[in-house]
Parts: C-alpha cells; sequence; structure tokens
C-alpha cells in the first residue's frame, strides 16, 4: 500500500506541476461543452437563432398581404419586411438575409384563377425561395419546408374566404330567384274565391321557397387544368451565374471539411516544432549560415504545400469517388480560378501559422497534440464548418468573427457557391494572411526569448 | 612566434532575466589561433552559457565578444561559415537516415554536388560508418549518433571548433579515435575550445586550459603551468578540486 501511494503521490505531483497540461483537461472540455450544447440547440433554425430571412411583396393584394401577415405572426424565425424582390436579392448578396420569400406580381390573380373553370390561364402563382448558397442544404431545406407550409396553408385559406363568399352569393341568388318565380305564380288560379283564400296562398309560397329544388351546383370549381400544388413554390440562389446553378451538399463540404483538415496539420507542425526544440537542432541551426527566414519559409511552404494537397484530394474525392456511392450532387468547378487559389494559399498560411504558434507555445507533444485538436474542433464549431454561423446564438456569432475557420469558411463558400471573384473574397483573404503573419511574428518573438 | 586571437571576451556579463540568475560575472579572455583551449568547471559554473553566447545563441547582458574580428552577436553571421559547435546533445534528425543528416548538414554549410558527396564519403570513412548509412538514426547506437554529431560540426572544417563534452557517455575506443581525429585537426591549425568534466581528457588534448566557477574565471593556463603552481596537486583533477572546493554544485 505504501508503495502504491509513493507512487501515486508521484503521479499526482507531476500531473498537478503540470499547468497547461491541467488547463487542457479541464479548461477544454469546458469550452467544448458550451459550444457545443449553444451549437446543437441550433441545428433548428428558429427564431433565437441570427438567420434572418427577407420578404418582398411584389404581388400588393390579398394573398401576399395574407403571407406576410401569417409568416410574421407564426413566430418561426426572424422576417424582414422588404419593399421589392430586387431588394430581396440585394439583401441576400449583402448577407443582411440570408433567404428571402419574394411573393411575385399578380400571384392573388393567379390563385384566384384556380377558383374560374372556365380560366384559360392555367400557371399557378408563384413565390420566389431566395437563397444565400453558402447556406448548408439541410438547414436550408428546413426552413423552406416550414414557409412552403405556410405558404400552402394560407393559399387554402385565401381561396376558402374567396370560394365560402362565392358559393354564399351564389345561394342568395338562387333563392332570390325562385322567390321572385314563386312570386309570379298564380296557382291559385280557378279556385273559388273562399275565406283565407289570400291567407292559404302566401304560406303555400312560404313553404315552398322552403323547400330546395335542386339549388346550385356546390362543389370547388377549380379549373380543369389545375392538378398540383396551389402556390408555386420556386428556389433560386442569389450569386447564381445561370438559373440552373443549385448547389448540392457537396459545394458545402468540400469547402468546409477541407479547411477542417488543413488546421489538423496543427499537430505533424507543431510536433515537428516542438521535436526540433527539444533535440537541439532548431538552435543548432540558429549556428550554421542558415537565415531564419530560410528555416522558417522551409516549414511554411512544406506546410502549404501539404494542405494544398489535402484540399486537392478532397476535391477529388467528392469529383469522382462520392458518386461512385450514388451521391447525385453535382459539384459545380465553373469558378474564379484566381479568387480559389488566393483562397486555398490563405488558408493555407493560416492553418499553418496556427501549428507554428502552437509549436513555438507548446512545451510538450502532448500539449500541443490536445490543445490543436481540441483548438480545431472549438473553431470548426465557430467557423460554421458543422453549423452555419448564421444559426448559432448571438454570443457565438460574435465570437466566430475571430474564427480563423469562419474567414476560411466564408471565403471558399464565396468561391464556390456565391462564385464571387478575388474583390468578393478580399476581406476573408486579407484576414487568413493577417492571421498567419501575426501567428509568425508572435513564434518569433518567444524563439527570441529562449 | 605571436598568433593572433580569434576569441577577444572582454568584461562578459550575462544574467537571466527570467531566473535574476548571473550565469557570467564579467569573464575576459583571450584564444589565439591555434590553441586547444579546454574550458573546464563544475555543474551550473557558466560555460554552457559562455559558449552559447560565443555561438550567438545568447545575447550577453553587458560585455564585448569578438571572434574573428565580428562583434558578437551582431555580426554572428558574417563567421558563422568559419565556426563549427558540437554540442553535448545529440542535435540531429532521428527520422533521417545517418546518410540524410550527413548531407543535410553539408548542405546547409554550403556544399553541393560532388564536394558534398566527397566530404560526405571522407568524413564517413573516417569513422567508421559506412555500414550505418542508410539506419535510421532512430534506430542506431549512443556511439553511432555521437560520431554523426561530431561529424556534423566539422563537416566544413571550420578554423574554430567548439566542442561541449562530446565524449559524454561513449566507450573508450570511441573516445580515443574521436581524441585522435581532434589532435589532428589542431595540428592542422583548427582553433578548438573544449569543455569537460573530464580532467583526464583536458589534461591530455587542451595546451591551455580554463577553469570557470560561479561565472568567473579563476584559473587560466597550459595544465602543467596549473599542475605545477598547485601546491601537493599532482595531476588537473586535484587542481580543480583545490580551486573549486569539494561542496556539490545545483
Amino acid at each position: 500500500m505504501r508503495k502504491f501511494l509513493a507512487i501515486f503521490t508521484k503521479d499526482a505531483l507531476l500531473m498537478l506541476r503540470d499547468w497547461p497540461g491541467l488547463a487542457i483537461l479541464f479548461i477544454m472540455p469546458a469550452v467544448l461543452l458550451i459550444i457545443i450544447t449553444f451549437t446543437q440547440e441550433s441545428t433548428i433554425p428558429s427564431k433565437k437563432s441570427g438567420m434572418r430571412i427577407g420578404i418582398a411583396d411584389d404581388d400588393s393584394s390579398g394573398f401576399g398581404q395574407a403571407l406576410i401577415t401569417d409568416l410574421v405572426s407564426g413566430n418561426w424565425f426572424n422576417f424582414v419586411i422588404l419593399g421589392s424582390g430586387a431588394e430581396a436579392q440585394e439583401a441576400v448578396r449583402e448577407g443582411e438575409c440570408q433567404m428571402a420569400v419574394i411573393i411575385s406580381d399578380n400571384a392573388t390573380e393567379r390563385l384566384f384563377s384556380i377558383l374560374d373553370r372556365d380560366s384559360a390561364d392555367s400557371s399557378a402563382a408563384e413565390v420566389v425561395f431566395l437563397y444565400d448558397p453558402g447556406m448548408q442544404r439541410i438547414f436550408r431545406d428546413a426552413v423552406q419546408m416550414s414557409v412552403t407550409t405556410l405558404i400552402q396553408l394560407t393559399a387554402i385559406k385565401i381561396l376558402m374566404l374567396e370560394y365560402t363568399g362565392e358559393v354564399n352569393r351564389s345561394i342568395r341568388e338562387h333563392s332570390d330567384e325562385l322567390n321572385s318565380r314563386l312570386a309570379g305564380t298564380d296557382f291559385m288560379k280557378g279556385i273559388p274565391a273562399f275565406p283565407y283564400r289570400d291567407n292559404i296562398a302566401r304560406k303555400i309560397r312560404e313553404e315552398m321557397a322552403k323547400i330546395n329544388t335542386g339549388g346550385p351546383e356546390i362543389m370547388l370549381p377549380l379549373s380543369p387544368s389545375f392538378s398540383e400544388e396551389l402556390v408555386k413554390v420556386r428556389e433560386e440562389a442569389a450569386f447564381a451565374k445561370s438559373s440552373e446553378f443549385m448547389p448540392g451538399v457537396l459545394q458545402n463540404n468540400i469547402p468546409a471539411f477541407t479547411l477542417f483538415a488543413m488546421f489538423f496539420v496543427v499537430i505533424p507542425l507543431a510536433g515537428s516544432i516542438i521535436n526540433e526544440k527539444t533535440h537541439g537542432t532548431f538552435d543548432r541551426m540558429r549556428t550554421l549560415p542558415v537565415t531564419f527566414l530560410q528555416v522558417s519559409a522551409a516549414k511554411v511552404m512544406l506546410f502549404v504545400a501539404i494542405c494544398t494537397l489535402q484540399f486537392i484530394f478532397l476535391l477529388f474525392i467528392g469529383k469522382y469517388v462520392m458518386p461512385l456511392f450514388g451521391e447525385e450532387s453535382t459539384f459545380d468547378m465553373h469558378v474564379n480560378m484566381p479568387a480559389l487559389a488566393a483562397a486555398v494559399l490563405s488558408s493555407s498560411l493560416a492553418a499553418t501559422g496556427f501549428g507554428i504558434l502552437t509549436g513555438a507555445f507548446a512545451s510538450t507533444h502532448g500539449q500541443a497534440a490536445t490543445f490543436g485538436s481540441v483548438m480545431v474542433v472549438i473553431l470548426a464549431l465557430l467557423g460554421g464548418i458543422f453549423v452555419p454561423v448564421h444559426v448559432l446564438p448571438e454570443v457565438l456569432r460574435n465570437i466566430s468573427y475571430i474564427s480563423p475557420l469562419r474567414w476560411g469558411t466564408d471565403a471558399f463558400l464565396g468561391v464556390f457557391a456565391r462564385h464571387s471573384g478575388i474583390t468578393g473574397i478580399l476581406t476573408e483573404v486579407t484576414l487568413l494572411t493577417g492571421f498567419f503573419i501575426l501567428s509568425v511574428l508572435l513564434s518569433i518573438s518567444k524563439f527570441r526569448k529562449r | 612566434m605571436v598568433m593572433k586571437p580569434v576569441i577577444t571576451v572582454r568584461d562578459l556579463v550575462k544574467r537571466y532575466n527570467n531566473s535574476g540568475e548571473t550565469a557570467l560575472r564579467g569573464i575576459s579572455l583571450t584564444v589565439h589561433e591555434g590553441e586547444f583551449l579546454g574550458l573546464l568547471g563544475p555543474n551550473s559554473a557558466g560555460k554552457t552559457t559562455f559558449t552559447s553566447i560565443l555561438c550567438g545563441l545568447i545575447t550577453p547582458t553587458t560585455g564585448t565578444v569578438t571572434i574573428f574580428d565580428a562583434g558578437i552577436p551582431g555580426s554572428i553571421n558574417r563567421i558563422k561559415n568559419r565556426m563549427g559547435l558540437v554540442p553535448q546533445e545529440i542535435a540531429l534528425y532521428t527520422g533521417l537516415t545517418v546518410k540524410e543528416n550527413i548531407l543535410l548538414y553539408g548542405r546547409l554549410l554550403g556544399y553541393h554536388g560532388e564536394a558534398l558527396k566527397k566530404r560526405a564519403d571522407e568524413l564517413t570513412d573516417i569513422f567508421r560508418l559506412e555500414e550505418h548509412l542508410s539506419k535510421l538514426l532512430l534506430h542506431c547506437s549512443g556511439g553511432i549518433k555521437r560520431r554523426v554529431n561530431l561529424i556534423t560540426g566539422i563537416f566544413h572544417s571550420p578554423e574554430l571548433l567548439i566542442l561541449d563534452e562530446p565524449t559524454l557517455g561513449v566507450d573508450i575506443q570511441l573516445r580515443e579515435m574521436i581524441f585522435g581525429y581532434l589532435s589532428e585537426l589542431n595540428r592542422k591549425g583548427t582553433t578548438i575550445i573544449y569543455t569537460t568534466h573530464y580532467m583526464k581528457e583536458a589534461e591530455l588534448l587542451c595546451s591551455r586550459v580554463n577553469i570557470i566557477d560561479n561565472g568567473m574565471l579563476i584559473a587560466d593556463g597550459t595544465p602543467s603551468e596549473l599542475i605545477s603552481e598547485s601546491e601537493g596537486c599532482a595531476d588537473l583533477g586535484q587542481v580543480f578540486l583545490k580551486l573549486t572546493g569539494r561542496d556539490l554544485r545545483d
């Protein structure tokens, strides 16, 4: 027992004196717990999330007004009322809204034309569901399904109101006509006058008027050509070069998980730096006729090349391997190549910078590996790799602005989903490159302190 | 014949900011061309701090260091090609083979092509490493690692060679080989600074010995001078103990 206690005490002391190790063991899981909980709560887009959905009423009539009332009073999402379809397009492009519902011109008229059996116009009323292609499909679909259900319900409500009004009008007209016919009929003619004759005749007329003699045909007079939904909901990606562009799951996942993989270079890169520090090779390099720039540039070049290869590899998987497993989503590679190169290079630099920084400050492989991998998961959660940033609670959304993975995700989605050019992703590229430079400067300062 | 000074150190002080410890307290010395200087001292005497300053790895707090007329650390890059360092630790890449390590350091020292191959072959032949060239350093014995560590410090035949306990943990056979090689280099004109805890090594190899203790230079002379000047001492070990005492050091 004494030996056991001695060994236990030894291990406990060693552990207690390893402050970075303890911080990793206790602080990192706490941060993970908080962030993952918030993230999971946000997996279904709701009013609590930061997702904003614009509504534009180009119809400006019964259906449009009723739909806006129903959407807003439904309290499901954060709706923003916009002036027109064009304004909605702009709001989605500028990132003010992630999606928009545009009620097309003449929607009410077209909806009511369903009731007109003689109408030759068979085109249904249309609502455009405009979305940012950077939004992951699962979340887009969740919102679209809810909104579409409400659109159809509103359409049914409007139609029923119109139809019941029509039926009531028709019944009234029919009974008025019957009454007038009865009033004009002298069925007592030829019957000798007797007391109460007129009273009896009036009574008979009144009772006959109450009898349903066939009346109007009560059925929903749908136009013969009508066979589908009441309102056609058309999906449309903002930023698309052509209306045929429909980004699939891969269009989001390939850039997102490439970025995730890139940042995992922190483990081999930090490990390599720690090896150099502990084996004395780093100091020995400093005694050789080699500059610090040559030593660090070689490492940066290698890991940037590895990150680029990761990107190409995952691109290959998405393009050629996923279809073998029945994945039908097409991956569109018709993107702005200089912008893509800038996104890959700046993300690779940022990932490499993160690895160098971790290697400079960590003392052991264990610290670097645990801190590095957990940090990458946290930055990925905040960066919109697993869940779009817009569905996160406000506090996490604000924190996410400092995640290099968010800048990387935005840059890649800009290229792949929004078809941006270099200018469209310039902010993200600058932030990623700036992060790399800052990481290297901090690492140099740490190395100099040695 | 008066030899040119290779290293000139004046009033060298090094105080570590983090610990507040003063490792060197005003050391002044000169090392001349062709000297084989033994730098001796008990643990934490300041030997490693001193050699690290010479190599430009640590900046002195005060004092001046000049090597080949270049101020250190400011102008260290100018003379790196003329200096060689064999550190105490095996500062090599365990994931590379013996040959790859040797070639890497050769290239970093400015060798390439046929000259690189020729020099690498020459050194692997001298240190009998031919059979081990393709082995990963990770799988090599301590003796092989020591030999490669030495080769990478002398690859470019430096004019000034600084060795920090190069025979730590090696067997007598290898020790003899290293001594022979270093003596040969010194005979050909290489100035050598050699730190060691083995007094016999210093007595055998060094033309001059400096003893450092508590960050100060406490003895300077040839081994025979130091022995003869210390009453009752028959060898350098006894001189060392007499000067530094028998108290254990940190």
